[in-house]
């Protein structure tokens, strides 16, 4: 299609004249689509029409592109909620550290906008536009092509990229030069039409359905059959159920191991001294991985082995249908802790707390009667309340009820101190030893998306390099009334390397002609 | 092994002056009116001195038993190796001397920059530890190099296009990001000089003492004392990690850039654009825009594949997950979403020349956004690079 200049009439890309108004369409066509009409152009005017023509439009996809690339800029500016120290409230996070910007920033959703509802949109916005836009123009585009005349109108050729007149004798060794340069060569008569690398101009169609398939794998993770992702920590030598794996798959730390870099090699001295700190140089798990038989619930059920490997970062294993990855570590997690307690006599007596699962009761050597009242595995102070930044007891705190008879005193109780919280300081407390161990993280994800992801990926690549490292040129060669050759060339891009090979093509040419 | 590494470094300065005497040489080149010998020792010497660099790459690879692409001061240097390649190969498609001054400046810059960061040789923590390292690293950096190339397409464009006489913004415009490249100059004359004469100044807060390398002109809220006179707070709300250290590195470097602008405006008694634009009037615009295009069409594929398709295939192996929204990662998106609009915009009437040419400065921005400022002021996974 072409667009009257004077009545903005749209005519067939061979038209002299308007057919409205009827004055000569000039200038250099455009060949955008070959001029193919396409669904969206038509006039129709049912809310379908009107949705179709609002996302066929490049010019529209292009806004919400844009839009998107702002959305996903906005979402750098403070940290999001997945990357705040682990066990800080967001609220009072980015409010005491961004001030009153970052409490405007968490309060409108920024810090968890990668999963906002409206970038959601965003992203569906855009997989619409991708679609109906190449559908769109491909079907158009393919017809037209692929009908495509020998024979065009002088009218048509003299408005291409590249025009020249020309005299030539021998069009037979012009055609065979031009076929050097890998042309495809039709006849018609006097017209020859010679053309190359059609195949580039599907490239943005293949990339399309690469994203297109993208975005679908992306889409198929909100449903656990594709996606699974689970993570447990395991101490040393213990046992862990995978989480909802109906209690068929169980994993053992067999041993976790950290390796760090030699402190005096002489290689990397400067830079371990730079880092004020040992440098991690691996992280690995041995573990035995089982399978549970004969499971009844409530029972324990019978394991059997299914394999025996090690587990490191960047070096993942497979197995029963799961990837498990090395993803965490904790060195040094309290096991127990050994409390002494002192009553008013001053008479001591020690009793063990074990951090994974504390009793409640305990009943001292020296007649006191310890009660656990509240317990915070990882304890830190949020402002003035204790809150417990984990369920792993990394730093073990208790709240303890000590009591003799009708005497009972209150006590707060960490690894390096002691709170009173009635006040009344009767009792003393005090943690004097500690058992720890380490424990393994392992996250253990079912993916079966990643294909989809992957195939995305290479379709999408093959698309890219198919449409952007070739172009589809084409040369029409028309024997004119005067015996004159009107030689007129198109590309889809790149015109001036384009215009460089047609001028090679003649000067070859030209030199034979004279030698 | 010591001596490798010595020798290694050698090499990289040995690079660094060749490509300095390649402008004088371009430069000289694109002043004269027929391309001839001097071109042609131009590209020879340039190339000698990639040579070089390569050479400093092989040896600290061979030395430290690691590609050396994991750090900031290994990836910038890597970064302005790529570019000066891409040059190189340009060239013999495209002989146009002002096209390598801006591809040698910018990369002499960015490895200049890149001596302002630690340069010890560093042992790979485990996540590091893959060969997927320099399959991603080298991949992303050349296309972002290829990329590049649109921006100097674009701004040697935008030089040719605008009426120094009646187009006010647009000629301010150029002026502002000629203050900026000279701002980054200014950076590594003032660490230099600096550093030559072993100056630190100690402030200390309420909490830490920070080590300034350059005079403390901006301190934080909360300072005690600075060996500096006349220090000014930063604002409240300004907390982030070393908040007042970074702007005060900003500062100076803008300020000294406005210094060297200033000095330049003296000898050459007009705007720098307006210097510039005899040598410039001369190219061929068309084939400007033409070159920025291509370079997009050739870059975007290259990035595609080093920056999230090899990114994402390492992460998954790495950190379990393909896509963590790390922003690094995220601007490596923001990256590919404004090249794949700039194809798509190219497409509509009216956004070819100056239109695309001013796209392609933004994206060259985008990239240099990600490549510093992503490390400098937002802390992610990539901390290390």
């Amino acid at each position: 299609m072409q667009k009257c200049s004077s009545c903005k009439h749209e005519n067939n890309l061979d038209s002299e004249e308007c057919q409205q108004c009827g004055s000569t369409l000039k200038g250099k066509l455009d060949m955008r689509y070959e001029g193919a009409h396409r669904r969206s152009q038509q006039r129709n005017q049912t809310l379908i029409d009107k949705v179709w023509r609002f996302f066929a439009s490049v010019r529209n996809g292009m806004y919400i592109l844009l839009l998107t690339v702002l959305a996903t800029a906005l979402g750098t500016i403070l940290p999001q909620q997945i990357y705040i120290p682990i066990g800080r409230l967001p609220q009072e996070f980015y409010k005491s550290e961004y001030g009153v910007f970052g409490s405007l920033y968490h309060n409108l959703g920024f810090d968890q906008l990668y999963s906002s509802w409206w970038y959601m949109t965003l992203l569906g916005l855009l997989g619409a536009s991708i679609l109906i836009a190449s559908i769109d123009r491909f079907f158009p585009l393919y017809r037209a092509l692929k009908l495509q005349p020998v024979k065009r109108k002088e009218h048509f050729l003299r408005r291409q990229l590249y025009v020249r007149n020309k005299e030539i004798s021998d069009p037979e060794r012009l055609l065979s030069h031009i076929g050097g340069k890998r042309y495809r060569i039709r006849q018609d008569g006097d017209t020859y039409l010679a053309e190359k690398n059609r195949f580039a101009r599907w490239g943005p169609y293949v990339n399309h359905i690469g994203l297109l398939l993208v975005l679908l794998a992306a889409f198929l993770r909100l449903f656990s059959f594709f996606y699974q992702d689970e993570f447990v920590w395991i101490r040393d030598g213990e046992t862990a159920v995978v989480p909802d794996t109906n209690q068929s798959l169980f994993i053992k730390n067999k041993q976790f191991s950290v390796d760090t870099y030699d402190v005096d090699d002489p290689k990397f001295e400067a830079a371990i001294e730079q880092e004020g700190r040992t440098i991690p140089k691996s992280f690995s798990t041995d573990i035995i991985v089982y399978e549970a038989e004969n499971h009844i619930a409530g029972d324990t059920p019978d394991l059997k082995v299914l394999k025996q490997m090690q587990v490191s970062v960047n070096h993942p294993v497979k197995a029963a249908g799961f990837t498990i990855y090395q993803s965490g570590y904790q060195l040094n997690e309290f096991s127990g802790l050994t409390l002494r307690a002192e009553n008013e006599d001053g008479i001591t007596a020690d009793f063990q707390v074990d951090t994974e699962d504390p009793k409640v009761e305990y009943e001292l050597a020296n007649g006191l009667h310890a009660k656990l009242v509240d317990y915070y595995p990882d304890y830190q102070l949020n402002g003035d309340t204790i809150i417990t930044a984990t369920k792993y007891p990394r730093n073990p705190a208790f709240v303890f009820d000590i009591s003799e008879g009708d005497m009972t005193e209150r006590l707060f109780i960490s690894i390096d101190e002691v709170v009173s919280e009635t006040g009344s300081n009767k009792y003393n407390i005090k943690a004097v030893d500690y058992d720890t161990h380490n424990v393994t993280g392992l996250s253990v994800k079912r993916d079966l998306t990643l294909p989809v992801f992957l195939l995305g990926g290479l379709i999408f690549m093959m698309g890219l390099i198919q449409g952007l490292y070739w172009q589809h040129r084409r040369i029409w060669l028309h024997r004119q009334a005067d015996g004159t050759y009107l030689i007129a060339g198109h590309t889809n891009k790149h015109a001036s390397s384009f215009e460089r090979e047609m001028d090679r093509i003649l000067d070859v040419y030209d030199k034979r002609e004279r030698g | 092994m010591e001596k490798l590494s010595i020798l290694s470094g050698h090499l990289l300065e040995a690079a660094f002056i060749t490509y300095l005497l390649g402008i004088i040489l371009f430069t000289w080149s694109a002043a004269k009116q027929r391309h001839g010998l001097t071109e042609r020792i131009a590209w020879g010497v340039t190339a000698a001195g990639w040579i070089a660099q390569l050479g400093f790459f092989i040896l600290r690879w061979v030395y430290s038993g690691h590609a050396p692409v994991s750090n900031l001061f290994e990836f910038m240097t890597f970064f302005g190796m790529m570019l000066i390649l891409v040059l190189l190969i340009m060239y013999r498609f495209y002989r146009y001397p002002l096209l390598a001054v801006m591809a040698l400046v910018i990369s002499i810059l960015i490895i200049g920059c890149a001596a302002m960061f630690p340069r010890e040789v560093a042992p790979l923590v485990p996540s590091l530890q893959s060969h997927w390292l320099y399959i991603h690293v080298t991949t992303a950096a050349l296309g972002e190099a290829v990329l590049a190339v649109s921006f100097f397409a674009g701004f040697l464009y935008i030089l040719h296009e605008t009426d120094q006489e009646k187009q006010h913004k647009r000629v301010w415009l150029i002026e502002a990001i000629i203050v900026l490249i000279l701002s980054v100059a200014g950076y590594m004359l003032l660490a230099i000089s600096f550093r030559t004469f072993g100056y630190t100044a100690s402030v200390m807060t309420a909490d830490a003492s920070i080590i300034y390398q350059l005079p403390p002109v901006f301190v934080p809220s909360d300072m005690v004392s600075s060996p500096f006179p006349f220090g000014i707070s930063v604002p409240d709300w300004m907390r982030g990690e070393n908040a007042a250290l970074k702007l005060n590195t900003i500062f100076l470097s803008l300020l000294s850039g406005c210094v060297l602008y200033i000095l330049i405006r003296f000898f050459t008694r007009k705007r720098i654009g307006a210097a510039l634009q005899p040598l410039v009037r001369r190219m061929p615009k068309d084939m400007l825009d033409d070159i920025g295009y291509r370079s997009v069409a050739v870059g975007f594929p290259i990035f595609t594949l080093g920056a999230l398709i090899f990114a994402m295939i390492w992460a998954q192996q790495a950190w379990d997950r393909f896509w963590g929204w790390d922003p690094k990662e995220v601007w490596a998106l923001i990256t590919w979403l404004f090249y794949a609009a700039y194809l798509h915009i190219r497409m509509l009437k009216g956004w070819q020349g100056i239109r695309s040419a001013w796209l392609a400065v933004i994206g060259f921005c985008i990239i240099m956004f990600n490549l510093l400022a992503v490390n400098l002021l937002i802390v992610g996974l990539h901390a290390y690079a």
